[in-house]
């Protein structure tokens, strides 16, 4: 069901693996991860980013506690 | 700051205050240490001393001139911003609310916080006057907040079914003209449910947990009826039933572990056996003197079993196979905004829980803590003064949690285990907060091993590609 596709293509000293999306015909999506000989960088660093656009404060509430299933943030959606 | 670790051969780098994840090969790992702060262009001389004979000059001069440029990118060792944002919340309003619809339960687990059902407060059930007022109560302290949520929970909500429906119903009536959007969620421990409460919560309850906690001997032992015996037979064919017809709407099967069931991988997968895809096993959170308790020395027997279960998660994506383990979820890209992460939950100023007797607490874990009552919903009294307290509790507030890595995905933990456990709201719970940096690091490997095998995408959220694949 994930069979991605992956291109690898060099650029400088950086190289780019492209991936497609599952073969079950949804639409497809293109991401990028950025790596360099020694250091593969799983995602866009946007925290900081988010400090200064959020605050909306309409997102799902979550529970820190372990009796309702909602044990981090790390897991909740932004509604924007 | 930085968090470095080495887990299932993978070295990870979090930094934390961009929130960017590097995979790193071991010379990057080790140069790593020389790097920091206040790094220069110019690799340091002691690096070439200390790692000289382990590496290639050249090399470790390439190696930290990435790691340099991840440095000047501001993805490595980024400055801590964010205390000014800190007390942002702190005139929030209210937003969600957990209804004590039942201060009664048909179970009587042994590890249950809420006194086996009753809170310590007598058995009761809320009256759909209380409920009514309870709903009142959101919409006129929720500000211009549009999506409002309201849980019911216990006891057991299904001993009071017929007002969990009359408050639904009357929350839709009024939430138009008001502007604002219901989204109501449910607990149950199953004993009750029946066709006819199947089909009004696949159609009412945008969430809904289900209480079960693995393989029927697990379950059995400490979930049990008032007459000793266990729940398994009888609820696990109604949970099936239920989520065969939910459709897409979300749901968890979820369960508590106890030092009973350190081996708790066994009933993650027992629980997918059964054919439940979303799945969420918690850690007890009780008096370290009670048996079953996950006590400060239990934790690497559960660390362990968490890298067990990582694993089982990761072979069984890579197989083309898939389960959600609620707690390895991490959304290491378009998670919620900082300024969420600094205040978590928001109990006692986002979030309060009201009781039958329409009493009102920061949550349901204070319920029954005289001290933490907040007011009433019969004669109006409300504490602004606590809940601007609660709204001053966030990571920079909490010493423990100022300088820990796992601030932006934790949120200073879980206010009322705190109080219980470490007597104050600001004092971190310190076995919560080490089984949480461990589930962090799980969660975080897990993506690093499925982009490495480009089962997915670390930057794309597992679980969405898979509900958009079928």
């Amino acid at each position: 069901m994930f069979e991605f596709i992956e291109k690898i293509w060099y650029d400088k000293d950086v190289y780019y693996r492209l991936l497609k999306k599952c073969v079950r015909g949804c639409e497809e999506r293109v991401i990028f991860v950025k790596a360099t000989k020694h250091i593969k960088t799983l995602n866009n660093a946007n925290l900081k980013e988010s400090a200064v656009k959020g605050g909306c404060g309409e997102c799902q509430a979550s529970c820190q506690s372990a009796c309702k299933t909602s044990c981090t943030v790390a897991n909740q959606k932004c509604e924007k | 700051m930085i968090h470095k670790y080495q887990l299932n051969g993978y070295n990870i780098c979090l930094d934390v205050h961009s929130g960017a994840v590097h995979v790193l090969d071991d010379i990057a790992y080790d140069v790593l240490d020389y790097c920091g702060e206040n790094m220069t262009e110019k690799a340091p001389e002691i690096m070439y001393t200390e790692l000289s004979e382990k590496y290639d000059r050249d090399e470790l001069t390439e190696t930290y001139a990435a790691l340099y440029e991840l440095y000047e990118m501001g993805q490595l060792f980024s400055p801590d911003d964010y205390e000014q944002f800190a007390d942002l919340m702190t005139k929030a309003p209210i937003k969600s609310m957990c209804i004590n619809i039942s201060h009664d339960c048909n179970l009587r687990c042994e590890y249950c916080f809420a006194a086996k059902g009753d809170f310590g407060q007598g058995r009761c059930l809320m009256s759909f006057e209380t409920a009514k007022k309870a709903i009142d109560f959101i919409i006129a302290n929720s500000s211009t907040r549009h999506n409002l949520e309201v849980d019911f929970f216990g006891g057991e909500p299904l001993m009071n079914f017929e007002v969990v429906k009359q408050t639904v119903e009357y929350a839709r009536s009024i939430e138009k003209q008001h502007n604002k959007n219901f989204r109501f969620t449910i607990t149950t421990n199953g004993l009750l449910l029946d066709d006819e409460k199947i089909d009004y919560i696949n159609k009412e309850m945008s969430n809904v947990v289900l209480s079960l906690d693995g393989r029927k001997e697990i379950n059995d032992k400490l979930r049990v009826t008032p007459n000793g015996k266990g729940c398994y037979d009888i609820i696990v064919p109604k949970y099936q039933k239920l989520v065969s017809e939910r459709g897409d709407k979300d749901y968890y099967v979820r369960g508590t572990f106890t030092t009973f069931s350190e081996d708790f991988t066994a009933d993650v997968m027992h629980m997918k056996s059964l054919g439940f895809d979303q799945i969420s096993i918690e850690p007890v959170v009780s008096d370290p003197k009670l048996d079953y308790s996950i006590k400060y020395e239990d934790l690497p027997k559960v660390f362990n079993e968490y890298e067990k279960l990582a694993k089982t998660v990761i072979e069984t994506r890579q197989k083309g196979d898939f389960f959600n383990f609620f707690h390895f979820m991490i959304d290491l890209n378009q998670g919620p905004c900082a300024i969420k992460r600094l205040r978590g939950c928001g109990c006692g100023n986002e979030y309060v829980a009201v009781t039958p007797q329409g009493d009102i607490y920061p949550c349901h874990q204070f319920v029954g803590q005289e001290e933490y009552k907040m007011g009433n919903l019969n004669d109006g009294t409300f504490d602004n003064d606590m809940k601007l307290r609660f709204a001053k509790a966030n990571v920079y507030s909490k010493e423990n949690c100022k300088n820990c890595w796992a601030k932006f995905y934790c949120s200073g933990g879980c206010n009322a285990n705190n109080f219980q456990y470490e007597g104050d709201i600001l004092k971190s719970h310190k076995v919560g907060c080490e089984l949480e940096k461990k589930r962090l690091e799980c969660a975080i490997m897990i993506k690093a091993a499925l982009a490495d095998s480009g089962v997915e995408n670390a930057s794309c959220d597992g679980e969405d590609c898979f509900v958009e694949c079928h």
